[in-house]
C-alpha cells in the first residue's frame, strides 16, 4: 500500500526524525520504500532517508509491501503525522 | 594535532569462492566489532556527558546496522572477487560526499558520522587497534575535524578547548564543546597543516580567534581576562538568590521556563523566583495516552521539585507543529491558523477535563497557576473558565481540597487578543505575552522561513503598541503581565520591555541570573522616556537603534550591547 505525506516538524526530516523512522520501520517484516521527488529509498536505511533530505512541507510517499504492510503503513503514519515528536 | 588518517585503497582481487566468503566475513565481523564498539562509547559517554550527548551515537548505530551497505559492498565483492576494502571504502565515500552535498546544514553535518564509522571499519578491516591520543598535560585540541567517538577518547582533564577546521554551531564538536564546558573554535581552515603537535597556540573562545606563538602580552592580557571572568561568574553566583530591584525600589519578578521534570534541580539552582512557564505538552507527547491519574503524579513532582515556588503551567498547546498522533489535525491546510492551543483543549472535552482535573488534584493545598494559550475571545475564556470551576466542584464533591490560592491566566498571543485586552482582563487573573506568536502573527511572518526572517522584527512599532495595550490594560484591571516568549530574553531589549511597564520576565533557567543582574542596573524613569519616544517611532530598525544606545546607558560597564547579535558582550 502506499500513501503521501507532508513533512510537518520544523526541522525537517534530519538526522533524529530518520533515525526514528528506521527504528520504526525495521520492526517490520514488510519491505518499505519512502520515495521524495521521485527517488526512493530503503526505509529501513538511515543513510537512505538522510540522502533524503526531506524538509518541513515537502511531500514524501511511503510505501509498504508484505505479509504486516497495513499495521507498518499505520506507525509510520502516526510517527510523521505528529512530526516525530519534535520539539520547538 | 589529530589528522585525517586513512587513505583509498586499492582494489585487489581474489581467485575462489572460499576466499570471497572469507572477505565478507571480514566485513560482517569488522561491523559487528565497529557496532560493539561503539555502544561501549555511548555508555561512556552517558556517563560523562549525560543522556543527551550519547544519543549523538544513535545515528551510528543506525549506519553500521544499515543492511544497504552490507549488500551493495557484498554484490560488489561477488560480482567482481575482490577484497572488501575499496568497495566498502569508494561506497561510504559516495554517501559522504552526496550527504556533504545537501543543504540542510544540520543533516550535512552527519557526514562526520558516516566517516566516522568508515574510519573505525577501515581500522577494523585492517586490524588496527584505535589508538587514542594520551596527553599528560593540558592541551589545546587542533584537529582537521572531530568526530563524538574522537571526543569522547579524549582525556578531557587534560583538554582545555578545540579548534577544528570544519563545522558549524551545530556540529558535534561544538555540541560536545558546550557540554564540557571548554571553549571552541571551528571553520579554521587549513589550520591542521599549518601547525604542528607542541606548537603553544592560544584559544579566545569568546572572540573566536586561535593565535599561535602567542606573544607575552597576548598571554598576559588573556590571563587577566580569565581573572576578571571568574570573578563576575562568582558575582554572578552570589547576585542569583537576590531579587530583582529596580534603581527607585521597585520589584520585578524573574521567572523561568521550564517543560522537563528532569529540568527541576536547574530550577531550584537558577534563582528564579518562580515556574512562569511550565509546558504541558512535552509531558503529554511523551505519553499520549496519558490518564489523569500520570498526569498528577507527573505535575506533583514538579511542584514538590521546585516548592516553595509556584508553577504556572500553561494546558496544553497542541496543533500547529507539535501534533500528537490521532489528532486528526495533521490534514489542516494552515495549521498555524488552525485548530490549536485552547481552540483544540475546548474541542476535546474530555481530555481538558482530564488535564485540569490532574492540574487540580496536584495543586490541592497549595499555590497554583493556570494559563491558556492561543486565547483569541472572551468566550473562549469564560467558557475555559467554566471549565475549571466544574472540575473544582466535582473534585471537591471527592473530598480533594482546592488550591489555596488558584490564578487563572491568558496567554496573549494572537493580535486580536492584544486588542480586546481590556475585556479579557475581566475573567482573567493575570496576563502572560507570548511573544514569539505575537510577533508571527502580527507581521504575518513565519521566522524559520529564510526568505521573509527578516521581518521576523519584535522592536516593529505594531508589536510594541500591542504589548503596551497589553500592559497598559492589566495595569488598569489590576492584573499582573508577565512576558514567557523569547523577546523577554533578549538581554538588549531589557530596558525598552521595563520602561513599556512589564514587572514580570519569565526566561529559560540558564538566563535568569544574568537577568536579575541587569534589571539591578536600570533605572525606570530612564526606561519610561525610551519606551515614549520609540512610541511615536516608524520603523522597527529606528526603534532598535535607540534601545540599544539607552540599553548600553543603563548597563553601563557591565555588559557590552551589540547592533548584530541578541548576545551581550558580558565585561571583563
Amino acid at each position: 500500500m502506499q500513501k503521501d505525506f507532508v513533512i510537518q516538524n520544523k526541522m525537517g526530516m534530519h538526522a533524529r526524525p530518520a533515525a526514528q523512522f528506521v527504528k520504526c520501520a525495521s520492526r517490520f517484516k514488510c519491505d518499505i520504500w519512502v520515495e521524495k521527488d521521485e527517488e526512493p529509498v530503503n526505509g529501513k536505511s538511515i543513510m537512505g532517508l538522510m540522502m533524503l533530505a526531506a524538509g518541513r512541507g515537502e511531500t514524501i510517499s511511503i510505501t509498504t509491501e508484505g505479509e504486516d504492510e497495513e499495521q507498518a503503513m499505520a506507525e509510520l503514519e502516526a510517527l510523521v503525522t505528529s512530526g516525530f515528536g519534535d520539539s520547538e | 594535532m589529530l589528522k585525517e588518517d586513512f587513505d583509498e585503497p586499492e582494489e585487489e582481487f581474489v581467485q575462489t569462492e572460499e576466499e570471497v566468503e572469507h572477505e565478507i566475513e571480514r566485513l560482517r565481523l569488522a561491523l559487528e566489532v565497529t557496532y560493539r564498539e561503539i555502544l561501549k562509547l555511548q555508555k561512556q559517554m552517558e556517563e560523562t556527558a549525560g543522556a543527551e550527548e550519547a544519543e549523538i551515537f544513535e545515528t551510528h548505530l543506525l549506519i553500521i546496522q544499515d543492511t544497504t551497505i552490507f549488500d551493495h559492498v557484498t554484490r560488489q565483492v561477488r560480482d567482481r572477487k575482490m577484497r572488501v576494502d575499496a568497495p566498502f571504502y569508494s561506497y561510504m565515500q559516495r554517501q559522504i560526499q552526496a550527504l556533504r552535498g545537501k543543504s540542510d546544514p544540520y543533516l550535512r553535518e552527519r557526514f562526520l558520522d558516516i566517516k566516522d564509522v568508515t574510519q573505525r571499519v577501515m581500522r577494523h578491516l585492517r586490524g588496527e587497534l584505535l589508538e587514542t591520543p594520551m596527553f599528560d598535560h593540558p592541551v589545546i585540541i587542533v584537529a582537521h575535524d572531530l568526530t563524538p567517538s574522537d571526543t569522547v577518547q579524549l582525556d578531557r582533564r587534560m583538554v582545555l578547548a578545540f579548534a577544528v577546521e570544519t563545522g558549524s554551531p551545530v556540529s558535534h564538536a561544538a555540541i560536545i564543546a558546550r557540554s564540557l564546558g571548554v571553549p571552541a573554535v571551528v571553520r579554521l581552515t587549513g589550520i591542521s597543516e599549518q601547525l604542528h603537535s607542541g606548537d603553544p597556540v592560544l584559544l579566545d573562545g569568546d572572540r573566536g580567534v586561535l593565535t599561535a606563538f602567542p606573544s607575552a602580552e597576548a598571554l598576559s592580557d588573556l590571563q587577566a581576562r580569565q581573572v576578571r571572568a571568574k570573578e563576575r561568574r562568582q558575582e554572578t553566583d552570589i547576585a542569583r538568590d537576590k531579587p530583582a530591584i529596580l534603581k527607585n525600589g521597585e520589584r520585578v519578578t524573574v521567572g523561568c521556563n521550564a517543560e522537563f521534570l528532569d529540568e527541576v534541580p536547574m530550577i531550584q539552582a537558577c534563582g528564579a523566583e518562580e515556574v512562569g512557564l511550565f509546558r504541558t505538552e512535552f509531558l503529554f507527547l511523551a505519553r499520549p495516552d496519558a490518564e489523569e491519574g500520570w498526569q498528577e503524579r507527573a505535575y506533583r513532582e514538579v511542584m514538590d521539585g521546585v516548592a516553595p515556588r509556584r508553577v504556572i503551567f500553561r494546558t496544553l498547546d497542541l496543533g500547529g507543529d507539535k501534533v500528537a498522533s490521532g489528532m486528526d489535525a495533521a490534514a489542516e491546510p494552515n495549521p498555524f491558523l488552525g485548530w490549536r492551543g485552547l481552540r483544540l483543549s475546548l474541542g476535546r472535552p474530555e481530555m481538558f477535563r482530564a488535564q485540569l482535573r490532574a492540574l487540580l488534584r496536584a495543586g490541592a493545598g497549595r499555590r497554583l497557576g493556570l494559563m491558556f494559550p492561543m486565547v483569541t475571545t472572551v468566550e473562549e475564556v469564560v467558557e475555559a473558565r467554566k471549565r475549571v470551576d466544574a472540575c473544582l466542584a466535582e473534585l471537591s464533591q471527592e473530598g480533594v481540597p482546592p488550591p489555596t490560592e488558584l490564578k487563572v491566566g491568558a496567554m496573549i498571543e494572537v493580535p486580536g487578543a492584544a486588542l480586546v485586552a481590556a475585556q479579557l482582563a475581566q475573567h482573567v487573573d493575570f496576563f502572560s505575552l507570548g511573544t514569539n506568536d505575537l510577533i508571527q502573527y502580527t507581521l504575518a511572518v513565519d521566522r524559520l522561513n529564510e526568505r521573509v526572517a527578516d521581518l521576523y522584527q519584535p522592536t516593529h512599532p505594531a508589536v510594541l503598541q500591542l504589548i503596551h495595550r497589553v500592559i497598559q490594560a492589566g495595569n488598569a484591571a489590576g492584573i499582573p503581565v508577565g512576558m514567557c516568549g523569547e523577546m523577554a530574553s533578549d538581554f538588549r531589549l531589557v530596558p525598552l520591555l521595563l520602561g513599556l511597564g512589564l514587572r514580570d520576565f519569565s526566561v529559560a533557567t540558564a538566563q535568569v541570573a544574568r537577568l536579575k543582574q541587569l534589571i539591578r542596573l536600570c533605572d525606570p524613569a530612564a526606561c519610561a522616556a525610551l519606551a515614549e519616544r520609540v512610541l511615536q517611532m516608524d520603523s522597527a530598525s529606528e526603534v532598535l537603534t535607540v534601545t540599544l544606545e539607552v540599553a548600553q546607558e543603563q548597563f553601563g560597564r557591565s555588559a557590552q550591547v551589540a547592533a548584530g547579535s541578541s548576545r551581550l558582550m558580558w565585561q571583563d
